[in-house]
């Protein structure tokens, strides 16, 4: 097919001054909320004995003292560089802690993301099919009660069902893939799915909506009058017309997973991005926060980006033409 | 498909049988009588017209005849399809007919291709689920429906989707999809009220180009009773879910015996005064009533009504002159028959005053005025326009000599 270069070009530059602006804000609100903040990164670092002097010393190593603004330009200009600076704390580089530790909150986004949509899927376009039946119905109540249960809750819950009483499943702890796979999915398995629930509920009601609104079309009724199979017009004729909003939510919900990628990593012991987070945050370990948190800016907006480009997949009517 | 059918004059038995065939559907005001004891028989290689004005029933009726009638319709009667009651049918049996026994072509070409599926694609999923096609002969047979329906260069144009096509070329893939399995039985919903004047004519001789070719049956339905003049050997006017009058098209067009055939006819605009007189249902009034009580359908609307209309239901009735015979519900469906206590006489429509006729109805008493005389403003102001609401349409002509379809005449 063809398609305009120029187009295109112009799309993708749009779009990345859009992102810069959008990670400049991040950035700028991330350093600006953490300077608001009490405490001293030098106390976390020496401990409650220091003395004035290696208090100073220390102020004056990490530029503690300098005004907010200048330290927020020479954050920026390292990040222009590729520097994303290093810890207070462990004088690790920051983007070698967010590597070290992106391959567990990585598998657990993916995992989730993947298992909600399996879930959600085929429990929308059912229930979309027999809308007012009997396991619609059901799955209405059921899912409203997911809906309003908060995440630690859930996660509570699965424990105690998937650990305690039917046993087998780790409470907390990770293996890293690297170790057996079968080890690290056996570990992945509960803060996944108390991921995963927490979107079932909302991606299968946008989806059941919207394909609802689809099968009352003529082109549905036109392939009936083809003698389609029905499962055939529902996952192929219908599935995909009723898929936007549900792709919308998919890559909006990236921001929902990664928040709470950061209670399921502390309820269960994880090693990834989430637990980077709150430990940094509590040891004022400024440039690992804002370095986490821009990293996570980029990857919603790469999300968002995505998101577009599936619309272009999923309806042609919206893909770019040359002019 | 046999050839031999389209040589007998009078096929024994019909191809498709359908006897008081009632939906009914529930809606917040009651129980709607979308379809109300419809009989007709259709054979090979003939063409019956369904004529009614927009809400009469005429899309619930071959959505019923096709099992596709809303899942909480209730349906009774029979539709007698290849000795089987297709109305009982399993869905699997269901399935296996539509297809290649009966196939329907919506009104709008617009809403009834998948929009985010390649034509082409959509010609070969039928052609392999439904005719057991491997994926080279299903294209090569895909590429060959769209050259036969006419459109101009199928091998690329089987890689466009719908929204790249004009509206009548989205009426011929509507058109290749219905007829892809070769289907016995044709029901054509209004295939051409959605399109331009210029092209609705090229859609016509094409349908007809292709009923003859493959000697299907096809139900025309149409709200414009100049296409159905013209292009049918029998026709059945629709009104209320009912069918008021039926029979050979020349007989009820030159003597119609219902009072709402002669209004219609007579409020079909002539050459000579291009006036758009409208004979309309008034907007959020339903053609049909729920809950009907007895009592002819047309009643409120009749100028010939008496008190007896409003008590009983007139039932179909053979004519001969101006005398009905007795009530024959079974009488065959090639007679003219008429459902009327009180028929107008057999004159024709030109004898009767335009005039008088609409203003008559627009002063029933206890009516709510349903006739427009004079021009409506919409109709007046876009001349040429497809009117999908309106009872007037292009005024009656005489078949035109068999031509051959103008392929690229409607190219986007
Ligand atoms: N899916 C539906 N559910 C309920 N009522 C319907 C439905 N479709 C059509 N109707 C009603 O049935 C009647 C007949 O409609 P229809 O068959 O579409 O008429 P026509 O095709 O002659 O314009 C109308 O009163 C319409 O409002
Ligand atoms: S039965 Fe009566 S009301 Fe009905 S069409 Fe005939 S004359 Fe008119
Ligand atoms: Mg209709």
């Amino acid at each position: 097919m063809a398609t305009g270069r120029g187009a295109i070009a112009r799309l993708v530059g749009r779009r990345l001054l859009r992102t810069g602006a959008v990670l400049l804000l991040v950035g700028f609100g991330v350093s600006f909320l953490i300077n608001l903040t009490p405490g001293d990164p030098a106390f976390a670092l020496l401990g409650d004995q220091a003395t004035g002097e290696q208090i100073a010393a220390v102020h004056q190593q990490l530029h503690l003292d300098d005004p907010f603004l200048s330290r927020y330009w020479s954050w920026m200009i390292g990040i222009a560089h590729g520097d994303f600076g290093t810890s207070y704390l462990t004088g690790e580089p920051v983007l070698t802690a967010i590597a070290a530790r992106l391959p567990v909150t990585g598998e657990l986004v993916l995992l989730a993301l993947g298992a909600a949509l399996a879930i959600a899927v085929p429990v929308g376009v059912l229930t979309a099919h027999r809308a007012d039946g009997r396991v619609d119905r059901a799955w209405s109540v059921a899912s409203s009660g997911l809906i309003s249960t908060p995440p630690f809750v859930l996660a509570l819950g699965l424990v105690y069902l998937l650990a305690l009483r039917v046993g087998g499943f780790p409470a907390t702890g990770w293996v890293p893939a690297a170790d057996g796979l079968g080890a690290n999915l056996h570990h992945a398995v509960l803060p996944a799915a108390t991921l995963a629930l927490a979107l079932v509920p909302t991606y299968s009601r946008m989806l059941r909506a919207d394909m609802i609104t689809t099968l009352q079309e003529d082109y549905i009724l036109a392939a009936r009058s083809r003698g389609l199979p029905v499962r055939r017009i529902l996952f192929r004729h219908a599935l995909r017309p009723s898929s936007f909003s549900l792709v919308t939510l998919t890559g909006i919900s990236i921001g929902q997973l990664i928040s709470g990628a950061v209670v399921v990593e502390v309820l269960f012991a994880l090693p990834g991005v989430g637990q980077l987070i709150v430990t940094s945050v509590t040891a004022k370990d400024v440039p690992v926060v804002q370095g986490v948190v821009m990293f996570l800016a980029v990857v919603y907006c790469a999300a968002t980006a995505v998101t577009d480009v599936a619309y272009g997949y999923l309806d042609p009517r919206v893909r770019i033409r040359p002019a | 498909m046999s050839v031999d059918a389209r040589r007998d004059p009078r096929p024994p038995a019909p191809l498709l049988a359908v006897d008081a065939l009632t939906t009914i559907l529930p809606t917040r005001g009651g129980a709607l009588h979308a379809v109300d004891g419809v009989s007709f028989t259709l054979g090979a290689g003939e063409v019956l017209g369904v004529v009614g004005e927009s809400g009469s029933g005429k899309t619930m009726l071959a959505r019923t005849v096709m099992g596709l009638a809303p899942p909480a319709a209730r349906t009774s009667g029979s539709v007698r399809f290849a000795g089987r009651n297709l109305l009982d049918a399993r869905p699997r049996d269901l399935r296996e007919v539509l297809g290649p026994g009966l196939a329907m072509v919506f009104q709008d070409p617009a809403t009834a291709l998948n929009p985010v599926t390649r034509i082409g694609r959509q010609l070969v999923e039928s052609l392999r689920l439904r005719r057991g096609l491997d994926r080279r002969a299903a294209r090569d047979q895909a590429v060959g429906l769209l050259a036969r329906v006419g459109i101009p260069d199928p091998e690329r144009r089987a890689a466009s989707y719908p929204h790249e096509l004009s509206g009548g070329m989205r009426q011929r893939v509507s058109i290749a999809l219905a007829v892809a399995c070769g289907p016995r039985v044709l029901l054509a919903d209004e295939p051409t009220t959605a399109l331009d004047v210029t092209v609705q004519r090229q859609i016509l001789d094409l349908l007809a180009d292709l009923q003859r070719g493959e000697g299907m049956g096809m139900l025309l339905i149409t709200h414009d009773l100049a296409v159905v003049a013209e292009r049918t050997e029998r026709l059945m006017v629709m009104y209320a879910g009912q069918i008021v009058e039926s029979g050979p098209t020349p007989a009820v067009v030159r003597a119609p015996r219902h009072p709402y055939t002669a209004a219609l006819l007579a409020s079909t605009p002539r050459l000579d005064r291009p006036i758009h007189a409208r004979l309309d249902t008034v907007p959020g009034q339903p053609a049909i009533p729920v809950d009907p009580a007895a009592g002819c359908r047309f009643a409120p609307r009749c100028p010939r009504a008496q008190p007896r209309c409003r008590r009983e239901s007139p039932r179909p009735t053979t004519v001969t002159g101006p005398i009905t015979l007795a009530s024959d519900a079974a009488a065959p469906t090639r007679a003219h028959t008429v459902a009327c206590f009180h028929p107008t006489p057999p004159a024709t429509p030109d004898a009767i005053p335009t005039a008088t006729l609409t203003a008559t109805l627009t002063a029933t008493p206890g009516a709510t005025p349903i006739a427009t005389p004079t021009a409506t403003p919409t109709a007046a102001g876009t001349p040429g326009a497809p009117d999908p609401g309106g009872l007037h349409g292009q005024p009656v002509r005489v078949p035109p000599p068999a031509g051959r379809l103008d392929a690229g005449g409607d190219a986007p």
